[in-house]
C-alpha cells in the first residue's frame, strides 16, 4: 500500500462534500450567468461577472479555512493512526493535504474562469489570451502559499493544548503575520523591480490591448519578480515548518 | 495621557505576555521558534505604532 496515495484517497473521502458544493456552485453559475445576461445584456454581463468571480474567491477562502482546521483536529487527535498502521513523516502528511487543496482549488477556479470567460468575457468582445490567466495563475503559484499559511496557522494554535494558550496562539499566528507581512513588504518594496520585470499578456478590446500606462494604477503589463521569489520563499519556508510541526507534535 | 500611546502600551504589554505564555506552553521547538517571530513582529509593529503616535502628536 502506497501511504502517499492512502493519504490522498483519505483527503478525498473527506472531502466530498466540498468537491460536490464546488460542482454545484458550477451549474448554478451557469444558470445565474444565463438569466443575468438574458436579462441585462452586457450590464447583466459585468454584474454576473463581479457575483462569480466574487463567489469564486470566498468560497475558495472558506474551503481553505475548514481545511487547515480539520488538519489540526487530525494531528492532534490520531485520528488515522489505526489505519495507517505507522506514523508517517510529516512532509508526507502535509504534501499529501497541501497537493489534494491544490488540486481542488485550481480545477474548480479554472472551470469557474472558463466558464465566465465563454459566457461572459466573450460575447463582450473583449479578448482575454490563455497567457494572462495562466501567468498570473503561476505568479501565485495557484494559491498555493495560501493554502501552506492556513494550513501553518491551524497547525501552529492547535499545537498549544490548554484552550486559553491556544486562543493566546491563535490570535498571535494572526495579527503576527499581518505584521510579518508589512515587514517583508516594507523591505520588498526597497529592492522592487531590480530583477527584470514579469511581463503579463494583456487583455484587448476590439483589437486595442488594455493599458493601464496613463492611469492611476501604477503596474501597466507587468508586475514585480521579486513578489515571485518572495511568494516562493515564504511556500519553502512554510512547508518546512508545517511538516517540522507536524512530525514533532503530532499525537 | 493620550489615548494612542495608553493602548499601545496596553497591547506591547499584552504582546510580552503572549510570548512568555507561549514559549512556556511550546510543545516543540518549531513552534517555540515560529510563536518567538511572530510575536517578535507583532512587537515591531505595536513599537512603529506607538512612536508615529508619539510623533504625530508630540506629546506622551
Amino acid at each position: 500500500m502506497n501511504p502517499f496515495m492512502t493519504l490522498m484517497w483519505l483527503e478525498f473521502r473527506k472531502y466530498s462534500a466540498w468537491l460536490i458544493g464546488f460542482a454545484v456552485t458550477l451549474v448554478s453559475s451557469v444558470w445565474l450567468f444565463n438569466q443575468m445576461t438574458g436579462a441585462g445584456g452586457d450590464e447583466g454581463r459585468v454584474g454576473a461577472f463581479a457575483i462569480g468571480l466574487s463567489a469564486m474567491i470566498g468560497l475558495i477562502m472558506i474551503f481553505i479555512f475548514f481545511y487547515g482546521a480539520e488538519a489540526g483536529r487530525d494531528y492532534r487527535s490520531g485520528r488515522w493512526s489505526l489505519l495507517l498502521g505507522s506514523p508517517l513523516p510529516g512532509w508526507m502528511q502535509m504534501g499529501s493535504r497541501v497537493l489534494f487543496a491544490f488540486l481542488a482549488i485550481t480545477l474548480f477556479s479554472a472551470l469557474m474562469l472558463g466558464l465566465m470567460h465563454i459566457m461572459l468575457i466573450k460575447p463582450m468582445g473583449i479578448v482575454i489570451p490563455l497567457g494572462f490567466y495562466l501567468s498570473l495563475w503561476l505568479y501565485g503559484l495557484g494559491g498555493l502559499p495560501l493554502i501552506l499559511f492556513g494550513l501553518f496557522g491551524t497547525l501552529f494554535t492547535t499545537a498549544y493544548l490548554p484552550r486559553k494558550t491556544q486562543n493566546i496562539a491563535g490570535f498571535v499566528a494572526v495579527l503576527g503575520s499581518g505584521s510579518l507581512l508589512a515587514l517583508l513588504s516594507q523591505l520588498l518594496s526597497k529592492i522592487m523591480f531590480s530583477l527584470p520585470p514579469w511581463i503579463i499578456p494583456m487583455p484587448t478590446v476590439d483589437g486595442v490591448p488594455i493599458d493601464f500606462k496613463d492611469s492611476d494604477v501604477q503596474f501597466g503589463n507587468h508586475l514585480p519578480t521579486e513578489g515571485f521569489v518572495a511568494l516562493l520563499l515564504i511556500s519553502a519556508l512554510l512547508f518546512y515548518a508545517t511538516s517540522r510541526m507536524w512530525t514533532e507534535v503530532e499525537a | 495621557m493620550n489615548l494612542a500611546v495608553f493602548f499601545n502600551l496596553l497591547f506591547l504589554a499584552w504582546v510580552a505576555y503572549a510570548g512568555y505564555r507561549l514559549w512556556m506552553a511550546s510543545p516543540s521547538i518549531t513552534t517555540r521558534v515560529s510563536a518567538m517571530v511572530l510575536a517578535a513582529a507583532l512587537a515591531w509593529g505595536t513599537l512603529k505604532n506607538l512612536y508615529e503616535a508619539l510623533m504625530l502628536t508630540g506629546r506622551f
